[in-house]
């Protein structure tokens, strides 16, 4: 499993590399941590004209904590943001998503930015992202711009990325001290593609669920957040029957995939039981804990 | 295109190679730079039986291309010890059975070596859950994380080599 | 048939080394010989071995299940700079002839397609070039044109196809490769009279070995003297390695086979001759040394060793007071595209068809099927892992639609210690055993009762805890007679499955003893060095191991079918008989004594009862080497300090007829699993709490690599329980085409410890009374860890009659008995 010939180059700074985008456009893949373009250069399901490494640029390799947000540099490696304090404190969903993500090796290589812009769909950290609220900067030799992330996974495998455009930049909002949060994720083992993974975030105010998230992974195309799931819990008090409500409605919103591994039925019946878990679990660390 | 110059600084030696830019690092490795210590089992990153340690950082070497390495360090299993001086690592796997055929060994050294330089005190938990990252047919695992436990005596200095 | 029972006269041994001696290293935790190099980076696998000019090959593999080859255009391929030739069906046709089968009448298989492909994955081309990157270039340019065929992949409709479905028409109509009935007893009387009947339908899925290391060899041609040399990560070269030169068409003696360390093989490296053919073909056609490794792709779609894939119908019969008395089934088993080894994973079940259990009469009905799949081959347990689990299943059946104690009713059917040797319907023998022993040792390591009574508790809080009780047989030691026994007509009816040791003493005392076998990761120098330190009594450290290739290589069977470790430590043993004679008669002038006043000890020869009067191995063999006119004047006595000892098996039978196939599996080991898990019932997600393994291998050498092959072969049964599968579509497509879809244990998957348990019943046939302990745990973890889940799950009633039981199939099930309960989640 050897890959096939190709062009390779290894720009020496952003600016380089996205005039070598510009040039070769779809022609050229941007390899960073290579784990998933590795594979399929070596199972010849792909055969890139050219590759343009951009896995050393320092520039994109960056945790910064600023007002309100956190700015994420897209080649910085998993473990670095699995292991920053800024991170856990303000965004710990994330650190408890890199539980499933891949294995420590290639969280070591492993880059964000390649993560989110592969966007397989068992792929967690477009769901973290999303539900985060996130932000993505892409920037190419034309400018840049900011896409949000419901805007930016546009189908499995597919970005919002022009053929000229690189992401940058991650941008996540720092979420409030004592929220709510919980990813869960079921997988035949304990670090495969997820079967079904499902996060939510959300805050207590005044006893009452606000701004609810709910979302999965694998359970259908486009399927992040799920509106019926939230609008169940969204204003009202934690209790086990709301928690059911939107267990039930997250199970009938989704359009789950059958495949090898599992089929719909598996798939919608997991998530409404990870939904129930999930909120009870992010209700208790809201300071919560839902009876019944 | 057809070869790139890299530098390549493996077990402490520099290497000057032209290669070209498709092989792959596990490749370099054996057949370059003729280290058959690194074993390869998939291709693919799921075994990790090619991996090797790079700047530090247990890395798959399949899933990296040679010029990927340029001005890059690398070290492999050959840099622990050898056959008749085996480091306190290899001599835990020994005492404790962590092998049966060896194919997967040489990738659980270097994962295992990467870790114990972050922790040199890691729980039974905190084993397993690093070896996860690599998969043995032969042995089950156990005996590997008993290896690492008793490397980790050994390290301590708190008993003799058997 | 065959008398069934305890054996009043039993069959003679040759049994020389008593199990019960006062041993100084047999037995102990030795540290392996083979580890320094393998923990140094330095073992020798084939993908190491290189040659000056070395070529690569790479395979085009058939895109389609089943077609004919209409056209091979490779001209475009062969004008790619770096490809040394491209070799299609047709062209290694005329250079090679067929590959070898052990099936009578053979199935034809090639080492490329000739005409038709019949699974994806059949190599059709072969590239060389000068290098693998640039063969795989190659292989992109060839073009093929195929005849789509249509595929099957059903085996039950594969019993039915007609026509251009059918994959190899010369033989019958349909895609029934055989179908034979078997009566072992009386089955139907038995049945009749049955006071109780339990039916199940069971499923056992297509796994493998999946070692880390795939198959590959590295040959030479030498135009000078026609002879080929072809180093290969196989086994059986010293047994029937004539055969690929045979494939080869030329002379046996013209191909030398050099054996290498292996990575794993757990049966599927058992006889590589599509690897070793193809790697010779090409390097006569290139005229430069050729390395055909397969890729991680070659293997799982095209290794020639697919594990049994087998639906069972099976029915036990007992009587008023729940004795089991007759076992009846019909089998189903997809055989895949070819039939190398015939029926053999039948013929190998027959050895321990009725489990430990006193049944005395077995009923089988056997359909073997070509479907468009890789072929089945050698997977741990060689088919009687699937009897074990259909066996055990079936207990578990009755026990409970009986309402019965799963522990009791084991206890109360098992053959009992006293009754040894013990024969069985088909004619096979168990050398010796204690069954009620292991269950008890199992019980009492696993803390039963206090299980049960957590259990209890857990149900009570909606957890769902489970404890599985497995009591199954463990084989070693295959004759020769199960490649062919089961054959309508025998085709050659080979009797002999021996193993070979040669040991040389060097002037200074130093030993080096030959193998004629690979290491495959069974601690084969192990072992041999010390049964060799303890049969003369020297350092473990002055014997070194060497491997002996075809050219001077003795008859060796190789590891496998749970045999080495039994017939190295023979073929050691007779091998130090002779040395030591000599070592005596030499000691002996040298000390004035008699020989049979002397004895081994500390790495010296010495007269017993005197300290002092005792010479070094070393000064006897300088003696022996050098100075043949101090030697007592006898022309047997010859200079030199060596022998060679070839061991046949202790105790094996010829068939007598298709109801008595006589002794040909009796050196016979048991396990006791008895796993504890959680299941998640509302993902079907299944977890270890507890996990106790009791094995009985007879004396054990080492019961250090003994306990790696328990806690490695049930890792791989717990793979098979839960994870592992070879899945192909309705078309015949392979959807788990790599380790991302073809799921093998992880640390995580498995117990965090499991706690091993040794009962000690020595063969009174081998010699220091060792039996097999290779296959181990694979052969006794899938219904155990099944049985456990179903345990856990009794409340809602759960059955399961499949493998592998995954989470989403445990899940559906799970559903399926709450809705039969009528709602709920």
């Amino acid at each position: 499993m050897k890959p096939p010939v190709f062009e390779y180059e290894r720009p020496d700074s952003l600016r380089a590399a996205l005039d070598s985008l510009t040039r070769h456009g779809s022609k050229a893949k941007l390899l960073a941590g290579g784990y998933s373009l590795i594979p399929m250069l070596n199972l010849r399901l792909i055969k890139p004209g050219r590759l343009i490494d951009v896995s050393r640029l320092a520039e994109l390799q960056y945790l910064v904590e600023e007002f309100g947000q956190l700015r994420i540099g897209a080649l910085t490696t998993h473990n670095t943001i699995l292991r920053s304090s800024a991170i856990a404190a303000n965004c710990p969903i994330m650190v408890e998503a890199y539980r499933h993500v891949a294995n420590h090796s290639i969280r070591n290589r492993g880059t964000l930015g390649g993560n989110l812009c592969h966007n397989d769909p068992t792929f967690e950290m477009p769901l973290v992202v999303t539900l985060l609220g996130g932000t993505m900067l892409a920037r190419s030799a034309r400018g840049s711009r900011t896409i949000a992330a419901q805007r930016f996974f546009k189908a499995p495998f597919a970005t919002d990325l022009a053929a000229d455009e690189m992401l940058v930049e991650v941008r996540v909002p720092r979420m409030p001290s004592g929220h709510g949060y919980c990813f869960l994720e079921v997988s035949q083992r304990l670090g495969d593609r997820a079967l079904i993974a499902a996060a939510c975030l959300l805050t207590i105010r005044y006893g009452a669920c606000r701004e609810v998230r709910i979302g999965f992974r694998n359970a259908g195309d486009s399927v992040y957040r799920v509106a019926a799931a939230e609008a169940a819990i969204e204003g009202k008090p934690a209790s086990a029957s709301v928690i059911e409500a939107a267990a039930e409605a997250a199970a009938g919103a989704i359009t789950p995939p059958g495949d090898l591994h599992a089929d719909e039925a598996y798939r919608r019946d997991v998530a409404a039981t990870l939904t129930r878990r999930m909120l009870r679990t992010a209700c208790a660390r809201a300071g919560h804990a839902v009876d019944g | 295109m057809d070869t790139l110059q890299i530098n390549v600084t493996v077990n402490g030696r520099a290497f000057q190679r032209r290669v070209e830019p498709r092989l792959l690092l596990s490749d370099f490795i054996r057949h370059e730079i003729g280290l058959t210590g690194t074993h390869v089992g998939c291709e693919n990153g799921v075994c990790g039986a090619c991996t090797v340690l790079l700047d530090g950082l247990a890395t798959r070497a399949c899933c990296m291309l040679a010029v990927q390495a340029d001005g890059r360090r690398i070290e492999t299993v050959e840099s622990l010890g050898r056959a008749n001086n085996l480091n306190l690592l290899q001599r835990a796997f020994w005492e404790m059975h962590g092998l049966q055929c060896g194919y997967c060994t040489p990738g659980m050294l270097m994962l295992m070596t990467e870790l114990l330089r972050e922790n040199p005190h890691p729980d039974r938990e905190t084993i397993r859950l690093r070896l996860n990252d690599n998969i043995c047919r032969c042995t089950g695992y156990e005996d590997i994380v008993n290896s690492v436990v008793r490397a980790v005596e050994l390290m301590r200095g708190e008993t003799a080599v058997r | 048939m065959a008398e069934v029972g305890k054996i009043h006269s039993p069959p003679p041994g040759r049994q020389k080394e008593r199990p019960d001696q006062r041993f100084s290293i047999i037995g102990t935790r030795m540290l392996r010989k083979e580890d320094p190099r393998f923990l140094a980076g330095r073992g020798r696998f084939i993908d190491d071995i290189t040659l000056p000019n070395i070529a690569h090959a790479a395979a085009l593999r058939s895109p389609h299940a089943h077609a004919r080859i209409r056209s091979i255009d490779k001209s475009a391929a062969e004008a790619l700079p770096g490809v040394v030739a491209v070799i299609t069906g047709e062209e290694a046709a005329r250079e090679t002839g067929p590959l070898p089968c052990f099936a009578n009448p053979p199935v034809e298989q090639r080492c490329i397609a000739l005409g038709k492909v019949r699974h994806v994955g059949e190599p059709v081309a072969l590239v060389i070039a000068d290098s693998r990157y640039i063969a795989e270039d190659a292989i992109a340019l060839i073009n093929v044109v195929y005849e789509p065929l249509p595929a099957v992949s059903d085996m039950m409709e594969a019993i039915n196809s007609r026509g251009d479905a059918v994959l190899h028409p010369e033989r019958g109509p349909n895609n029934v490769a055989e179908h034979r009935n078997y009566l072992f007893g009386p089955v139907e009387q038995e049945f009749a009279g049955a006071a109780h009947v339990i039916k199940r339908r069971l499923r056992w899925s297509r796994s493998g070995g999946q070692p880390i290391e795939t198959a590959g060899a590295v040959a030479a041609f030498d135009e000078g003297s026609g002879k080929f040399t072809i180093y290969v990560n196989g086994s059986m070269y010293n047994y029937i390695g004539f055969t690929i030169a045979a494939a080869l068409k030329v002379p046996s003696h013209l191909v030398n086979i050099v054996p290498v360390d292996a990575g794993g093989s757990f049966g599927s490296k058992l006889f590589l001759h599509k690897v070793s053919v193809l790697a010779a073909l090409g390097s006569r056609v290139a005229g430069r040394p050729v390395k055909y490794i397969e890729d991680r792709i070659d293997n799982i779609t095209a290794s020639d060793n697919h594990g049994s894939d087998r639906i069972y119908d099976v029915e036990l019969a007992l009587d008023a007071s729940h004795r089991m008395t007759a076992l009846r089934y019909k089998v189903v088993d997809d055989y895949g595209a070819y039939f190398q080894y015939g029926l053999g994973t039948h013929g190998n079940g027959f050895s321990q068809t009725v489990g430990p259990y006193k049944i005395r009469a077995v009923g089988a009905e056997i359909y073997a099927v070509f479907t468009n799949k890789c072929q089945q081959g050698a997977c741990r347990g060689f088919g009687s892992e699937v009897t074990n689990f259909m066996i055990e299943r079936i207990v578990d059946a009755a026990v409970e639609e009986l309402g019965l104690d799963p522990i009791g009713f084991r206890r109360d059917n098992f053959i009992g210690p006293d009754e040894f040797p013990y024969q069985i319907p088909t004619g096979n023998l168990y050398d010796s055993g204690n069954y009620p022993g292991a269950l008890d040792m199992a019980l009492e390591m696993l803390d039963y009762k206090s299980w049960r009574e957590k259990q209890q508790a857990a149900r009570t809080q909606g957890r769902y805890v489970g404890i599985g009780v497995a009591s199954c047989q463990e084989k070693g030691v295959f004759s020769a007679t199960e490649f062919w026994m089961l054959n309508r007509e025998p085709g050659f009816a080979l009797t002999s499955s021996p193993e070979s040791a040669s040991v040389k003493i060097d002037p200074t005392g130093k030993a080096v003893i030959s193998l004629h076998a690979p290491c495959w990761g069974n601690s084969p120098e192990t072992v041999a060095t010390m049964v060799l330190a303890e049969q003369l009594s020297m350092d473990p450290a002055d014997i070194s191991v060497a491997y002996s290739d075809t050219d001077h290589g003795l008859p060796g069977t190789g590891p496998g079918g749970s045999r080495y470790t039994v017939m190295v430590t023979g073929a050691i043993t007779g091998a130090a008989s002779i040395i030591k004679e000599k070592l005596r008669r030499v000691a002996g002038h040298m000390l004035e004594a008699g020989p049979h006043d002397l004895e081994f000890r500390s790495g010296k020869v010495g007269v017993k009862g005197a300290p002092g009067l005792e010479v070094a191995i070393g000064e006897v063999a300088m003696q022996a080497h050098f100075f043949r006119l101090s030697l007592p004047d006898d022309p047997e006595l010859t200079s030199g300090l060596e022998a060679s000892y070839t061991y046949d098996h202790p105790l094996a039978t010829l068939p007598k007829n298709n109801s008595d196939f006589g002794i040909f599996y009796p050196i016979m080991g048991h396990m006791c699993h008895m796993p504890v898990v959680e299941v998640d019932a509302k993902t079907g997600q299944v977890s270890f709490l507890d996990y106790v393994a009791v094995h009985d291998c007879g004396t054990m050498i080492n019961p250090m690599t003994v306990d790696g092959h328990v806690r490695g072969g049930t890792a791989q049964g717990i793979g098979t329980a839960l994870l592992e599968h070879f899945e192909y579509d309705r078309d015949g497509q392979l959807l788990t085409t790599s380790f991302q879809d073809y799921l093998m244990p992880r640390v995580a998957e498995l117990p965090p410890a499991i706690r091993i348990g040794h009962l000690v019943t020595p063969s009174p046939y081998t010699e220091y009374g060792v039996k097999g302990a290779g296959e181990g745990g694979r052969m006794v973890a899938p219904p155990a860890v099944v049985a456990a889940i179903e345990d856990a799950l009794r409340p809602l009633g759960v059955r399961i009659d499949t493998v592998p039981i995954t989470p989403a199939g445990l899940r559906a099930l799970i559903r399926e008995a709450e809705a039969r309960k009528g709602g709920g989640r």
